[in-house]
C-alpha cells in the first residue's frame, strides 16, 4: 500500500498497482523504495485525488500507454472518448481543469489526454464569443487591436 | 495552466478552430503565436494533410492564409481566393480600392522613389489596351506594400547617401532578402495558384456539385476539377443525358402520335374496325388496305384542302386569271380554329380548315405598296427579295425613342395579334393614320445590325431561341446531335427577329414632345387651358382615346 497525503491535509492508502498509473508515484517508488512515509502531494487536493484514484482503479491492470508518442501519429489523434471516460468527464468545469492540471501533475498521460480531448469538444465549431462565454474568458482587446488582427497576414508578419 | 497542457489541448483542435481561438484574448493569442506553439499548429496541419508552411510563413501565418475566409481588410464574409503572389485575402472592392496601377506610382506617391517597385509583390494583368499596338501586362501594387517597403527603402538608402558605414552592405542584403521573398511567392503562384487545393478540394467539389443540384449559382468547373471525377461520374452523366433525350423525345412523339391517332380515327376505313363490337377481333391484316393507299390518301386530303381554301376568297379580293392565290404575297390564310380547335368532334374529310384572313391580306396589301411593288402581282418572293422594313405608326409615337423594325411578314402578323387591342386602336391615331411606314435609313442599319445580335434561331427540340452562332453548338451539345442541320435541328425564326423588344434609341436626334393636344370633354374654365402631349393625353383617358374627344391646336 501507498500512503498519499494531499494538500488539504487529508491521508489516502492506495494499492500500489492502482496509483503506478502515475509516472510521478511509479518513479518516486522506484528511487525511494518501499517507505512507511506517507507521499506529499501539494498541488492535488483531497476532493481531485479521490476523482483520480477512481480513474486508476477503473483501469487498474490494464497496459500502461507507451510515454513517447511517435511523431507520425500526431495528424491521426482523433476527438473519440470512451464511454466510460465521457461519463467521468461529466464534471462541473472547474473539477475538470484540477483533473487536467492533477493528471499533469501525477503525469497520469492517458488521464491527461482524455481531458484534454474533452476540453478541446467543448472548443470545436465555436466562435471566438461563444469560447470567451463558455470559460468565463473577458475580452481584453482593444477595438483597434481587433482590427489589426483582422488586417494582419502572413506577408505583413514576415516583412 | 501550464503551456505545455494547453498546447495538448489545442493540438486537438481543427486549424479553424486555432484561428478561432486567436482572436479570444491577449493571453491566448500571445500563446499561440510563440515560437514553440509551432507544433501546435503543425499537429493541426498534419491531419488536414496540408504540405509545410511556404517560404516566408510562420505556422499559424501559413494556417492564416489558407484557412481564413473573411476579406483582411474590411471583414467581409466568404473571400474563398487568395491571391499567391500579394499573400492577401481581399475581397474585389477593397482590391478595387487597395491596388494602385504602377503607370499611375509617379502621380501618386512622388515621394517615393519608383525603383522600389521592383521589391514589392504585385498582381498582373494582360494588358487590353491594344491601340497601341503594344501588349503586355498592367501591375498593381498594394498601398500598404508600397508605403512600408518604400520606407524601408529610403532610410536604407539614405543611410547610403550619409555614408553611414555598412549603409550599403545593409541595403543589399535587404534587397537580395525582399526579391527572394518575391521569387519564393512567384514559386506558390505556380504551385498553387491554378489548383483547386486548398481547402481539401473534395470538399469544394462536393459543395460544387451541391449547388449543382440545388440549381443555385452554378459554377464552372475547371479542366482539372473534371480530370479527377471524370472516371467516376462520367457514366452516370452519359446515362443521365440519354435518359433526358429519351423523355425529351417522348414528349414530342407522344404529341405526334396522338395527333395521327385523331387523323386516323375519323377515316371510315379505320372506325368500322375500331367502333366494331367488341366481340369481332381485328388484327393488323384489317387495316393493311388503308395503309397500302395512305400516300393517295394524303395527296387527296392536301388537294382537297387547297380547293377549299380557295373557295373562301371574295370576289372583292380580285384574283386575276391564271394567278396563284397561294404565291401572291397578299394571299394570308389562316387556320379556321373555330373549326379546328372548338369543334367537339374529329376533323373530318369536309372540315374547312384553312380560310383567307382578309383583314390581314389588307395589311399585307398595305406593306406592299409602301415597298412601292403592285399587291395584285407580288409574290411572296418578290416581297422577300426586296428586303423593305417597316415601322409601325400604332405603337410609335413622335416622343417615343424606341423603334420596333418589322420585315414584312412580322409585320402583317404583327398588325393581325393587335387588331383586336384596344389600347392599340386609340394609341397614336391622331397624328398617323396608315399602320406602317417604311423604316429610314438610321432605322435600316440599326436593324440589320441588332439582327447580328438577336436570338432569331430556334432549336427544334426544346423551346430555347439562339443567336446565330449559338444555334449549331447548342444542337450538338445539349441535343447530342453529331451534326446539327438547318431546318431539322435548329431554324431560322423570322417571327422571332423582330416580334423581340429591339430599342433602337437615337441620341443624336432628341426628341421633344410637343403640347399641342386639347382634351374637348373637359369643360371646367382650368381645363381647357392645359395642353397635352400625344402621351399625356392617352394617360388623361386612361389608355382609350377617341379621336373626337381631341383638338390639335397647331
Amino acid at each position: 500500500m501507498v500512503l498519499l497525503l494531499t494538500s488539504d491535509n487529508e491521508m489516502f492508502s492506495v494499492a500500489e498497482d492502482v496509483i503506478k498509473r502515475s509516472a510521478y508515484i511509479k518513479n518516486m517508488l522506484e528511487d525511494v523504495g518501499e517507505s512507511d512515509l506517507p507521499i506529499p502531494l501539494p498541488n492535488v487536493e483531497s476532493n481531485v485525488l479521490v476523482k483520480i484514484l477512481e480513474y486508476c482503479e477503473h483501469y487498474r491492470g490494464e497496459p500502461l500507454p507507451a510515454s513517447d508518442v511517435d511523431p507520425a501519429e500526431i495528424g491521426d489523434r482523433s476527438l473519440d472518448i470512451a464511454d466510460w471516460d465521457q461519463k467521468y468527464m461529466a464534471v462541473d468545469q472547474e473539477m475538470l481543469f484540477e483533473i487536467i492540471l492533477a493528471a499533469n501533475y501525477l503525469d497520469i498521460k492517458s488521464l491527461l489526454d482524455v481531458g484534454c480531448k474533452t476540453v478541446a469538444k467543448m472548443m470545436k465549431g465555436k466562435s471566438s464569443e461563444e469560447i470567451r462565454t463558455l470559460f468565463n474568458i473577458a475580452n481584453d482587446f482593444t477595438p483597434e487591436e481587433e482590427a489589426q488582427i483582422r488586417k494582419e497576414n502572413a506577408w505583413a508578419e514576415c516583412r | 495552466m501550464p503551456l505545455d497542457v494547453l498546447f495538448e489541448i489545442f493540438s486537438h483542435l481543427e486549424v479553424k478552430d486555432l484561428l478561432k481561438m486567436l482572436r479570444v484574448n491577449r493571453m491566448i493569442r500571445a500563446t499561440l503565436l510563440r515560437p514553440n506553439a509551432q507544433s501546435v499548429w503543425a499537429a493541426s496541419r498534419v491531419r488536414r494533410k496540408v504540405p509545410k508552411p511556404s517560404t516566408g510563413f510562420t505556422e499559424a501565418g501559413w494556417a492564416t492564409f489558407l484557412f481564413g475566409q473573411k476579406c483582411e481588410i474590411c471583414n467581409s464574409m466568404r473571400v474563398r481566393k487568395v491571391d499567391w503572389f500579394l499573400r492577401r485575402r481581399a475581397c474585389g472592392r477593397c482590391k478595387r480600392e487597395h491596388l494602385k496601377d504602377s503607370r499611375l506610382f509617379s502621380a501618386k506617391f512622388p515621394q517615393y522613389d519608383m525603383a522600389v517597385l521592383d521589391y514589392i509583390p504585385y498582381w498582373e494583368r494582360p494588358n487590353r489596351d491594344y491601340s497601341s499596338g503594344e501588349r503586355g501586362k498592367d501591375r498593381y501594387f498594394w498601398d500598404d506594400d508600397i508605403h512600408s517597403v518604400a520606407k524601408k527603402w529610403t532610410a536604407l538608402s539614405d543611410a547610403c547617401l550619409q555614408a553611414q558605414a555598412g549603409a550599403s552592405e545593409a541595403f543589399e542584403l535587404w534587397k537580395r532578402g525582399q526579391k527572394a521573398k518575391l521569387e519564393a511567392a512567384r514559386e506558390d503562384v505556380e504551385e498553387y495558384g491554378s489548383k483547386s487545393w486548398p481547402p481539401a478540394d473534395a470538399i469544394r467539389l462536393k459543395r460544387k456539385m451541391d449547388r449543382q443540384h440545388g440549381r443555385r449559382n452554378i459554377p464552372k468547373i475547371r479542366d482539372e476539377d473534371w480530370d479527377k471525377f471524370r472516371t467516376k461520374s462520367e457514366p452516370s452523366i452519359k446515362a443521365a443525358q440519354a435518359e433526358r433525350l429519351t423523355h425529351e423525345a417522348r414528349v414530342t412523339t407522344d404529341k405526334r402520335l396522338d395527333l395521327l391517332r385523331l387523323f386516323f380515327r375519323a377515316r371510315p376505313e379505320i372506325s368500322r374496325f375500331v367502333d366494331a363490337p367488341l366481340t369481332v377481333a381485328v388484327n393488323e391484316e384489317d387495316f393493311q388496305p388503308f395503309v397500302d393507299q395512305l400516300g393517295r390518301h394524303i395527296v387527296d386530303y392536301q388537294a382537297r384542302q387547297k380547293m377549299e381554301a380557295l373557295a373562301t376568297i371574295p370576289a372583292s379580293f380580285g384574283l386575276k386569271e391564271g394567278t396563284d392565290p397561294f404565291e401572291l404575297a397578299r394571299g394570308i390564310f389562316q387556320c379556321d380554329s373555330r373549326v379546328a380547335y372548338s369543334h367537339p368532334d374529329p376533323p373530318t374529310e369536309t372540315s374547312p380548315t384553312v380560310v383567307l384572313n382578309q383583314d390581314a391580306s389588307v395589311t399585307s396589301s398595305e406593306v406592299i405598296t409602301l415597298a412601292g411593288l403592285d399587291p395584285a402581282t407580288a409574290t411572296i418572293q418578290d416581297m422577300d427579295e426586296r428586303g423593305a422594313l417597316f415601322v409601325c405608326n400604332k405603337c410609335t409615337d413622335s416622343t417615343s425613342e424606341t423603334v420596333i423594325v418589322h420585315t414584312w411578314r412580322t409585320a402583317v402578323y404583327h398588325a393581325e395579334f393587335h387588331r383586336h387591342e384596344r389600347f392599340w386602336h386609340s394609341g397614336g391615331w391622331v397624328t398617323n393614320p396608315t399602320t406602317f411606314r417604311v423604316t429610314n435609313a438610321m432605322e435600316t442599319k440599326h436593324a440589320k445590325e441588332m439582327s447580328r445580335y438577336t436570338p432569331v434561331w430556334s432549336c427544334n427540340h426544346c423551346t430555347y431561341h439562339l443567336k446565330p452562332v449559338e444555334a449549331v453548338s447548342k444542337s450538338s451539345n445539349v441535343h447530342s446531335i453529331a451534326e446539327p442541320k438547318e431546318g431539322t435541328d435548329y431554324f431560322f425564326n423570322e417571327a422571332c427577329r423582330f416580334l423581340l423588344h429591339t430599342p433602337l434609341t437615337y441620341e443624336d436626334v432628341p426628341k421633344v414632345a410637343v403640347e399641342n393636344l386639347q382634351c374637348t370633354r373637359c369643360t371646367k374654365k382650368k381645363s381647357l387651358k392645359r395642353r397635352y402631349t400625344e402621351k399625356d393625353m392617352r394617360d388623361h383617358h386612361r389608355g382609350y382615346v377617341h379621336p373626337s374627344w381631341i383638338d390639335n391646336i397647331l
